[in-house]
């Protein structure tokens, strides 16, 4: 590759410079210090590199303006590129769309940046770093021998590390660390390690199977002692168990002896009794809850007030309940008649006015009047009317309370007669409610006497029958005859001694013996039936006398029955008469007088408390009265002054016509209206008086139903405020209405206490049956009084409680001693047991017991223990994957050491290669270096290689030695390097491109000769390679110049540096 | 001699929970299959039995591995045992040299129809009902090295027999097999002169039957491949006997990991990717072949290949064995490839190289005079430190590899020399 030219946009003091033409050979750049040298190498390295990774400075243009340039290159496949350098970044120039960026250098260099710097470019500095420590350099050296080796890039020592490196991976034969090998060691022997831990495991199953053998026989023997001794216990505890119940048991039947005399109490006789008590308590209860009811019935019979004198005025009630709407109209209609009567009479009034006015004063409408006077002269009129029919009215009034005045007065004095009458009787009031307690409690004497009668006339007949029936049977009894009566029989024995004696005379005795037999026969069969008859009559004697032993029983029960009953009854009745005496009744009609007189007294009772309503109505009737005769009084001061204010206007009136109009005896101006208003007057007048007599007809309708229904009201002891009509006949109706409901009520009242009272009876009969049950119950249980009774059932139930926890203990120790014939042989040893003793046994069978069963359990422990190792080396896996991962880990060791064996050999090959190619053939770089070095040192010295230790030997070739190191000069070291550097740039520009070498006053310890020497060498190197040498010695020029041939294919170009900028120079050759 | 017809199977080298060798870095799901794949095998030669209803089983020796054997593996022998007998099938064993007698504990767990033969033969009868179908004669190794060529005892035996004479003998016949140590040494007329209508042998691996009748000579060889040299198909055998003659002895497979030891050429072979494949194309077609079980493959690629398309810089047999472990295991059936060797597979064109007179030329023949003589080889390693260490896991094979490490070495040389790095 060759650098045909650049040019410089800015980089660093570089701006805007170029090169057209750079000769491909020889390229000498001169220029004296921070001329720029060093910035164009780094320019140059830069185009072919790029900047990546460099670090320090960029060479940003120190003018400004853009950075970067161009550089051409040619390959040496005759193709040209353009290198792009923007800033940092490099691009070549693409036929294609546009550039393409360059990461990592150009494709066509095959050598990276580091090698080109350390081979292709050498700069004093490199020398300056004791140049010949360079040459030591195992990596340089390396190189140098790969290169010369065709081993192209390879470095011999990096092969050797590498080989050694993974050699000692695999096996480390120092330091610490093991290696591949070396852990796989380990690893086995950890493995032998397990394996020897896990030991014989054949033999450790075998003494777990006899170890579980053993340990199976002493479970075996200590569960049998254990078994041995859980009997043991369970005998010791069945005793004990037994001890308690049997001794209670014992107990038992010792106090059983003391509860004989309950043995024959009737079963559930307490239950029955009580029962009894229950029911009949109930009954009691029911009794006494019905009489209460039946008194609060009566209470509320008797505080039932009906108030007959509403009902006795029904008829009239519900009469005028019909008229109610013909009646509620009058005042309306007495109202409108009054309207229209005063109409009426306003009109006439008027009209008379007109007439008197228009006589008196003429006419009103002829007149002049003033309006106001007008106004006033109507005023008046109006008030001259209206007070007039205020008058009027007040007149009605007036007659209209005089005349109820004298109705209320009249009644007023009746009621007052009345109560005067009655009103001595209200301090009997208190004496009547004694009198209707005590008619209350003969009343219920009586009918207990009934009652009490009743039974004793049940028990009377009951022993009449008795006796009667005792007299029938006594009277049967012995009455009992024969079938054949005796008489007969004698007769027939007769008859038959007879015939028989006869047989003995009679010459024919069949007869006779015939008779005899027949005698006999009858005889014989009278005594049979006889006998037949006697042991019936003896049957029906002896039923005769149970049943007249039974009656006796009877009737000696019934008799003190009877006389208690009689004994009752007297005491009744005299109970009775006591009562009926107090309250001045016959006794003998006791019954339904006492009901009736009680029916009187209450109805006086009744009547007196409405006497008492009565006069306090009267009484408030009476001061209603008298307000209203207030009332009366004050109107007629009132009407009297109304006359007198009437007068009193009309005067005015006059007065005022008098002086407004015409005198008062003028003439009417209009006659024929006056006689106009004088007819019209009179018709109102005749219509007047049609309606005033309707308006009385119709008032006197209305007073006299008023009064009637004051009346009615009165009588019925009804209040009414309003003096409506309507509203009385509403109250009377409804007054009768509530009566009605009273009555039915009472009606309603009065069935309920007959049914409660037959109830109440029926309950009573009820309770004595059921007394007599109880009587009966008890003695059948032999006890006279409840106590005992209650004691003896106490008694029975405890034998029966004895007898079942008797049975229920027995019962229980035959299940605890297993069946009846074990406890019959355990019943000698219950007899003979001390709990004490055995409790005594149970503890130490217990204990026993107990541990036993911890060496059980623990020998059980064991043996699972045991059979879970077995178990668990039964499938264990573990020597088996043991002996395989060691097999696995031995192959894997076997494989490494192959492959450290095969890495070992290639190393030992490698070596003894290069011993061969050190023996056989020389590197070709140091070849050439030292062709290089005879050249720069005018033949003096030469250079060799050692493979033994990898040193390039310096040698003397006019002494014919080798110059050690240390003998070296600067210069000499310099000279040396530089050569090998040289040879190497261009081994290696063998193998791949050409590059072109860059120097930078490499010769500066050279002296005149060495120089000249060096430009030779240049100039060879330049064939191949382009140079791009750079120095501050202008004097190079010269020396380069002079040793260049005419003809040289590719002379050398000479370039100066200028601050900058870069100017070709030509440079003459001295020849 | 009576007709008697019965069914019996002939296994031996069981080699109960013997490791499986040649193998390392195995996934760890392979592990287990390998470890118990020995008992598995005995399961299935149980099994066997019972499906054929056989009428009882031969054991040639070997059951064990070795003296030391695992109570594991004495207790699933004795679990098997059991299962056949519980069904009425007996089991006749004689001992070899893995599992001699003086290496054996007590089988007093074991029933009764479980006889082993002991140190002297000894003839056993087989009964079924009350009547006698075959004899069983056997003798069994009394130490683990018997070199006494046991056959000739059984030529005591007299000629003339009632039944169906089994000898059952753990033994080497005629040296056949190179791979197994020369104990009981016999031949093929020792063992045609005794009386013995079958010959149920053990200690050779490979299933072989020497001579099919009059009498038969059969090893059934073991029932589990354990590494690449007992590759193929292993198992037990089913004989049937119909009136007194064999009417037919057929294989029955046992092996539930079969090892495959195979080749590769990849003459030809245009890329890297395409050795892959072809390689992966034959795990498939074993897997074809012996579906259901599981498979252990060491494949041997040889071939020449075009250099300028696959260098030897890139052939890494390690990196390509990963490779292929990865792809198999992405498999429900994954072959596990044991390993992969490279032989004589030339990227280089090493006549060229060496005649170029540079360094690598002088490596080749450096690697080129070695090779005429490989002791050499020893030479050099033992120089070097380590050789002692790696030499121990060498074993006494490593003299049969000297020229496989030479060959690996001057590959990994040239692939440093010429510039890929590592191989």
């Amino acid at each position: 590759m060759k650098i045909t030219s650049f040019s410089i946009k800015g980089f660093g003091i570089f701006t805007n410079s170029k090169v057209d033409e750079t000769g491909n050979g020889i390229c000498l750049f001169t220029g004296q210090n921070e001329s720029g040298k060093s910035t164009l190498m780094r320019f140059i390295r830069s185009c072919l590199f790029g900047m990546k990774g460099q670090r320090g400075s960029i060479d940003e243009p120190l003018n400004g303006g853009s950075h970067g340039g161009t550089m051409d290159i040619v390959l040496e496949d005759g193709s040209t590129q353009r290198m792009i350098l923007d800033g940092r970044k490099l691009f070549f120039e693409d036929s294609g769309p546009g550039n393409i960026q360059l990461e990592d250098g150009p494709p066509w260099i095959s050598v990276s940046r580091e090698l080109f710097d350390r081979v292709f470019c050498l700069g004093l500095e490199d020398l300056s770093k004791e140049g010949s420590r360079l040459l030591d350099d195992r990596s340089v050296r390396n190189r140098l021998f790969s290169a010369s080796a065709g081993l192209g890039d390879i470095s011999l020592t990096e092969v050797f590390s590498s080989l050694s490196d993974e050699m000692a991976s695999i096996i480390k034969t120092r330091g610490r660390s093991s290696g591949t090998v070396g852990d796989l060691k380990h690893k086995i022997s950890e493995v032998d390690s397990k394996m020897l831990e896990l030991g014989d495991a054949g033999k450790r199953y075998s003494d777990l199977q006899d170890k579980k053998i053993t340990l199976e026989g002493r479970i075996a023997e200590i569960s049998g002692e254990i078994e041995r001794t859980r009997r043991e216990l369970n005998q010791s505890k069945r005793l004990e168990n037994l001890l308690g119940p049997w001794n209670e048991l014992k107990g038992i039947e010792e106090s059983l002896k003391f509860l004989m005399a309950a043995e024959n109490f009737p079963p559930s006789g307490e239950q029955r009794f009580l029962e009894i008590k229950k029911q009949k308590d109930s009954f009691l209860k029911e009794i006494t809850g019905k009489e209460k009811f039946l008194e609060k019935k009566r209470i509320e019979l008797d505080s039932l007030e009906i108030n007959w004198e509403v009902l006795k005025m029904e008829g009239e009630i519900e009469k005028l309940r019909d008229e109610r709407s013909a009646i509620s109209g009058l005042p309306e209609e007495n109202a409108v008649l009054g309207q229209k009567l005063e109409g009426i009479k306003k009109e006439l009034n008027g009209l008379l006015e007109q007439i008197a006015n228009s006589w008196e004063t003429g006419d009103l409408e002829s007149a002049d009047l003033s309006f106001n006077a007008r106004q006033e002269a109507a005023k008046m009129i109006n008030d001259i009317s209206d007070i007039r029919r205020e008058r009027s009215t007040c007149n009605e009034m007036l007659s209209k309370l005089q005349r109820e005045q004298e109705r209320s007065h009249g009644i007023y004095q009746d009621i007052k007669n009345d109560l005067l009458d009655y009103g001595e009787r209200i301090p009997e009031k208190k004496e009547l409610e004694r009198d209707f307690a005590s008619i209350d409690q003969l009343r219920d004497v009586l009918e207990e006497s009934s009652r009490t009668s009743e039974k004793a006339d049940h028990l009377k007949q009951s022993v009449s029958e008795n006796r009667k029936r005792v007299e029938d049977l006594i009277s049967k009894r012995g009455s009992s005859k024969m079938f054949i009566p005796y008489p007969w029989i004698a007769g027939m024995v007769i008859l038959l001694c007879g015939s028989i004696i006869l047989s003995f005379f009679m010459p024919d005795p069949l007869p006779a013996l015939l008779a005899a037999g027949i005698s006999g026969f009858v005889t014989a069969g009278s005594f049979l039936l006889n006998s037949v008859q006697s042991r019936n009559n003896r049957k029906i004697e002896s039923e005769l006398e149970k049943e007249i032993t039974r009656l006796d029983q009877r009737y000696e029960e019934l008799v003190p029955e009877l006389d208690e009953y009689q004994v009752r009854m007297k005491k009744q009745e005299l109970q009775i008469r006591d009562l009926a005496g107090g309250l001045g009744i016959d006794s003998s009609m006791l019954k339904d007088e006492a009901h009736l007189f009680r029916l009187s007294l209450k109805n006086r009772f009744n009547r007196l408390k409405t006497i008492s309503k009565m006069v306090d109505d009267l009484e408030r009737a009476h001061f209603d009265l008298e307000e209203k005769v207030r009332f009366l009084e004050e109107k007629e001061q009132y009407s009297q002054v109304l006359e007198e204010k009437m007068e009193g206007m009309l005067k005015c009136w006059r007065e005022w016509l008098q002086a407004h109009f015409l005198p008062v005896d003028t003439r009417p101006s209009d006659l024929a209206g006056m006689v106009q208003n004088i007819l019209s007057a009179k018709r109102v007048l005749s219509s007047l008086k049609d309606v005033t007599a309707e308006y009385e007809r119709t008032a006197m309708r209305l007073h006299e139903k008023n009064d009637l229904l004051d009346r009615l009201v009165s009588r019925g002891g009804l209040r009414c405020g309003v003096d409506d009509p309507a509203v009385k006949i509403d109250i009377l109706v409804s007054a009768l209405g509530v009566q009605k409901d009273r009555l039915r009520k009472r009606d309603h009242l009065q069935d309920n206490i007959e049914q409660l009272l037959l109830d109440i009876d029926a309950q009573k009969e009820n309770f004595s049956r059921y007394q007599k049950e109880l009587d009966e119950l008890l003695k059948t249980a032999g006890c006279e009084k409840e106590e005992d009774f209650f004691r003896l059932s106490r008694d029975s139930r405890d034998l029966e409680e004895l007898r079942k926890n008797s049975r229920h203990i027995k019962s229980r120790i035959t299940g605890i001693a297993g069946s009846e014939e074990e406890l019959q042989k355990l019943q000698e040893e219950l007899e003979d047991s001390d709990p004490i003793e055995i409790k005594a046994d149970i503890d130490t069978c217990r204990q026993k017991l107990e541990r036993l069963e911890k060496i059980y359990d623990e020998a059980q422990k064991e043996l699972g223990a045991t059979e879970s190792l077995i178990r668990e080396l039964s499938v264990d896996k573990r020597q088996s994957q043991l002996i395989q991962e060691r097999e696995f880990l031995l192959t894997e060791a076997s494989r490494a050491s192959r492959r450290w064996m095969k890495l070992a050999l290639c190393r030992s090959l490698i070596e003894q290669a290069m011993e061969k190619y050190e023996k056989e053939r020389q590197p070709e770089v140091v070849e050439l270096a030292g062709r290089y070095m005879r050249t720069i040192t005018g033949g003096r010295y030469g250079l060799l290689s050692s493979f033994d230790d990898h040193r390039i030997v310096l040698t003397d070739l006019v002494h014919d030695q080798k110059k050690e190191e240390p003998a070296w000069s600067s210069g000499l070291a310099d000279q040396a390097y530089i050569c090998l550097r040289l040879s190497l740039a261009v081994v290696l520009g063998r193998m791949s491109e050409p590059l072109p070498i860059v120097l930078d006053d490499i010769h500066l310890r050279f002296d005149h000769e060495r120089q000249k020497g060096l430009a030779r060498v240049l100039l060879e190197v330049s064939r191949v390679h382009q140079v791009f040498f750079f120095s501050c010695s202008p004097a190079f020029r010269q020396i380069l110049s002079g040793v260049t041939p005419a003809r040289h294919s590719k002379p050398p170009r000479y370039f100066s540096l200028t601050s900058g900028k870069v100017a070709e120079d030509e440079v003459k050759q001295n020849l | 001699m009576p007709g008697a017809s019965f069914r019996f199977i002939h296994c031996s080298d069981l080699h109960i929970d013997s490791p499986f060798t040649g193998l390392s870095r195995v996934d760890e799901k392979y592990r287990s299959l390998l470890s118990d794949s020995t008992f598995r095998a005995l399961d299935r030669v149980i099994d066997t039995a019972v499906q054929e209803k056989a009428d009882f089983i031969v054991m040639a020796g070997d059951v064990y591995d070795s003296g030391k054997h695992s109570l594991r593996a004495r207790l699933e022998f004795r679990d098997a045992v059991l299962r056949a007998c519980e069904r009425n099938i007996d089991i006749f064993m004689v001992h070899g040299n893995h599992d001699p007698l003086n290496s054996w504990s007590s089988d007093a767990d074991l029933p009764d129809n479980f006889h082993r033969f002991g140190s002297e033969l000894e003839t056993v009868f087989f009964k079924r009902d009350g009547i006698t179908l075959a004899e069983v004669c056997g003798i069994s190794y009394p130490v683990g090295e018997v070199w006494e060529n046991f056959s000739l005892r059984f030529q005591d035996l007299p000629r003339e027999r009632a039944y169906f004479r089994i000898g059952l003998l753990h033994c080497n016949v005629g040296s056949i097999s190179s791979g197994h140590e020369n104990y009981s040494p016999c031949t093929i007329d020792d063992l045609k002169t005794a009386s013995v209508d079958y010959w149920a042998l053990g200690h050779v691996h490979n299933a072989r039957i020497i001579n099919a009748s009059d009498p038969a000579i059969v090893y059934s060889g073991n029932t589990q491949g354990r590494h690449v040299r007992e590759s193929g198909r292993k198992g037990c055998y089913v004989i049937d006997v119909v009136e007194g003659r064999i009417s037919s002895i057929s294989f029955r497979d046992t092996a539930n990991v079969l090892w495959h030891d195979l080749d590769i050429d990849i003459t030809g072979v245009p890329d890297l990717e395409s050795i892959v494949d072809l390689i992966r194309g034959k795990c498939a077609s074993i897997r074809r072949e012996f579906p259901a079980i599981s498979h252990v493959a060491r494949f041997t690629v040889s071939g020449s290949v075009d250099q300028n398309k696959i260098s030897q810089d890139r052939i890494n047999d390690e990196e390509m064995l990963e490779t292929l472990r990865g792809l198999e295991s992405k498999r429900l059936d994954p072959v596990w490839i044991e390993s992969l060797r490279f032989e004589g597979v030339r990227t280089f064109d090493r006549e060229r190289l060496i005649h170029e007179e540079n360094f690598v030329s002088d490596f080749l023949n450096v690697t080129s005079q070695i090779r005429e003589d490989p002791s050499e080889i020893a030479n050099i390693l033992r120089g070097i430190d380590g050789y002692r260490i790696a030499s121990s896991f060498m074993g006494a094979e490593k003299e049969d590899l000297w020229a496989e490490i030479l060959e690996d070495a001057e590959r990994a040389g040239l692939a440093r020399l010429l510039g890929s790095g590592r191989s």
